[in-house]
């Protein structure tokens, strides 16, 4: 196998970098035989995977067939409805853009304390970073452990040889993101509605171990000899060096951990990491841990339902609108009250960037329609 | 008819479809549901979209099974729904196409133009076809006869019964057995190819 060819199996497999991918995609695209000779090998590699799928038929088979002398509306329901929002909302992401003009300007309103950025030092103190300004990070000594760079916070490795840990806590309230560049070189970015707690410096001889309550995207440094691991309320992430996407928000049923490259493995917090007791994640999949029945199912997962959060994007497939809401709350900063057990239920899919929350509900309302009100950051649905 | 064609573009399955007789439908839709998906998955990437996708292919060969004796060949049918599912399906995203980022464009022109390569669907409509094939011989013997009698050249039970010479229940049992050993072996054979 070439290089060419194993970047081009890594792009039909989707687990290639967005080098990779462009790679490739250049390759494709820069004369017709290219393009001929990818076809080819895309179909081949298409029918090599025709008995691979994992799928539960029987619902389908069953959601088919028992809908026993329907009417019309009800047997086509569902299916139709999907594809119906799919095709309006594609329309309207295009009309989204027109309105963004006006949407940019309605965002830049003025901060109120509960909707800042906050970075918690050590000592308990607090500071409000706003998005454009130019906070520092300065110890009890007064050294420099930090600066913002525009929308990012980066903390630099001074390399002193300390022996205690300090940590630094940045929250990000809903509504708003924010990057953060760590002193082992690991990039994170917070997202709506989350809190991170992470050492001011890593110890060469400790673990990286951070804390986190909400999703962040993580691209940890590599460093072999010391471990990189996210703590969440019940389940730990341990890595070397890798991108993947933590959601674990206390709200949440799910704890969902998905990994683009490299590879991770997922524990219960209880339990003390061994190999026996952790679920490995190779790129492509996501481990789902249901805190309900206490349980971690691995499995394929959909990428960019899991980041497009980065560009400020909702994507939602196959979505119960219960699970909608909670996403919706955080990303527009909306207290959402359902009153409709029945809505709560139906699934929608649909993927919004530009829209306003006033959009977002016409557009349900276009396939499911629902009685609402919205008074400024509350809705209300009956 | 092309060579090593499963036989169920048969006038007799399409018959009993059009009856609505349950089982053909099953037994159509155990075959060729997952494959189909990962078909439409490679024309659209995502899972779900694949899946929903299909399951419309079947809803609508479900509603419209009165009207499926125009059909000729089954295999070519199911491929080509899905194929235009799918590009209905890229057509909508076109709208949105021109406004997202450049790497995604680029992405989705070539499925566009991947989904209308001729060559490509060939390829993939008999590869579909062999591999159909292949879930029907790897039944055994005894009861891929009756359910080849049965299901795919529309034989009545009774019919098989006086042929083979046994009972009706008999014929009953073997064919409640394929579909079952299908249902069975298909989850069988998708694990082994991991």
């Amino acid at each position: 196998m070439t290089m060419l060819d194993q970047k081009i199996y890594k792009y039909l497999r989707g687990t290639a970098t967005s080098k990779e991918e462009k790679e490739v995609q250049d390759w494709i695209v820069s004369s017709d035989q290219n393009t001929k000779r990818f076809f080819e090998i895309k179909a081949k590699y298409v029918s090599s995977t025709l008995d691979d799928a994992h799928i539960k038929i029987d619902p389908y088979f069953h959601s088919i067939v028992n809908a026993k002398n329907p009417t019309a509306k009800n047997r086509r329901r569902l299916p139709l409805n999907i594809l119906k929002s799919a095709a309006i909302l594609a329309i309207l992401v295009g009309l989204g853009f027109i309105f963004r003009d006006a949407m940019v300007a309605s965002r830049t309103t003025p901060i109120i304390p509960e909707d800042a950025i906050i970075l918690q030092l050590e000592n308990g103190n607090i500071e409000v970073i706003s998005e454009d300004g130019e906070a520092k990070v300065v110890d009890s000594e007064g050294n420099v452990l930090g600066a913002q760079q525009g929308s990012q916070l980066v903390y630099k490795n001074n390399g002193t040889s300390k022996e205690e840990i300090t940590y630094n806590t940045l929250t990000v309230p809903y509504g708003k993101r924010f990057d953060l560049l760590l002193s082992d070189g690991t990039q994170v970015t917070l997202n709506s509605g989350t809190s991170l707690k992470y050492p001011v410096q890593f110890l060469k001889t400790k673990n990286r171990q951070v804390f986190l309550d909400g999703e962040a995207f993580f691209s940890v440094a590599k460093d072999t000899e010391n471990p990189f691991i996210v703590n969440t309320h019940e389940l730990n992430v341990r890595v070397l060096g890798t991108k993947f996407n933590l959601s674990s928000y206390p709200e949440d049923q799910f704890v969902n951990t998905t990994l683009l490259e490299g590879s991770v493995v997922v524990y219960n917090k209880q339990d003390t990491f061994d190999s026996s007791n952790a679920s490995l994640l190779e790129p492509g999949f996501k481990a789902e841990w249901n805190k309900y029945n206490r349980q971690i199912v691995v499995e394929e997962a959909d990428i960019a339902m899991h980041t497009d959060w980065l560009n400020g994007k909702i994507i939602l497939r196959h979505v119960p609108f219960k699970n909608i809401v909670k996403k919706l709350e955080r990303h527009y900063n909306v207290d959402i009250v359902n009153n409709n057990p029945e809505l709560d239920e139906e699934i929608f899919t649909a993927s919004f960037d530009v829209e306003s929350i006033d959009q977002v509900f016409k557009t349900f309302n276009l396939t499911y329609e629902m009685k609402y009100n919205i008074n400024d950051r509350q809705i209300i649905i009956n | 008819m092309k060579k090593g064609s499963p036989n169920i573009n048969n006038e007799l399955f399409l018959s009993l479809l059009e009856k609505g007789e349950k089982c053909a439908f099953e037994t159509l839709f155990r075959l060729y549901f997952t494959k189909l998906v990962q078909i439409a998955k490679g024309y659209l990437i995502y899972q779900q979209e694949a899946e929903s996708i299909v399951q419309n292919v079947f809803l609508k060969i479900w509603e419209n099974k009165e009207s499926l004796g125009d059909v000729s060949n089954i295999n070519n049918y199911l491929y080509t729904m899905t194929k235009n599912l799918c590009l209905d399906q890229l057509k909508h995203e076109k709208v949105k196409r021109n406004y997202i980022d450049n790497s995604y464009r680029i992405k989705s022109e070539i499925q566009y133009k991947f989904i209308q390569d001729e060559a490509a669907s060939l390829l993939l409509e008999n590869e579909l076809q062999s591999k159909i094939v292949q879930s029907i011989e790897l039944l055994p013997e005894k009861c891929k006869y009756i359910f080849k009698k049965s299901r795919l050249e529309g034989l009545k039970h009774s019919e098989i019964a006086a042929q083979m010479g046994v009972s009706h229940k008999t014929v009953d049992n073997h064919i409640a057995s394929a579909l079952r050993h299908m249902r069975f072996h298909l989850r069988e054979f998708i694990s082994i190819s991991q």
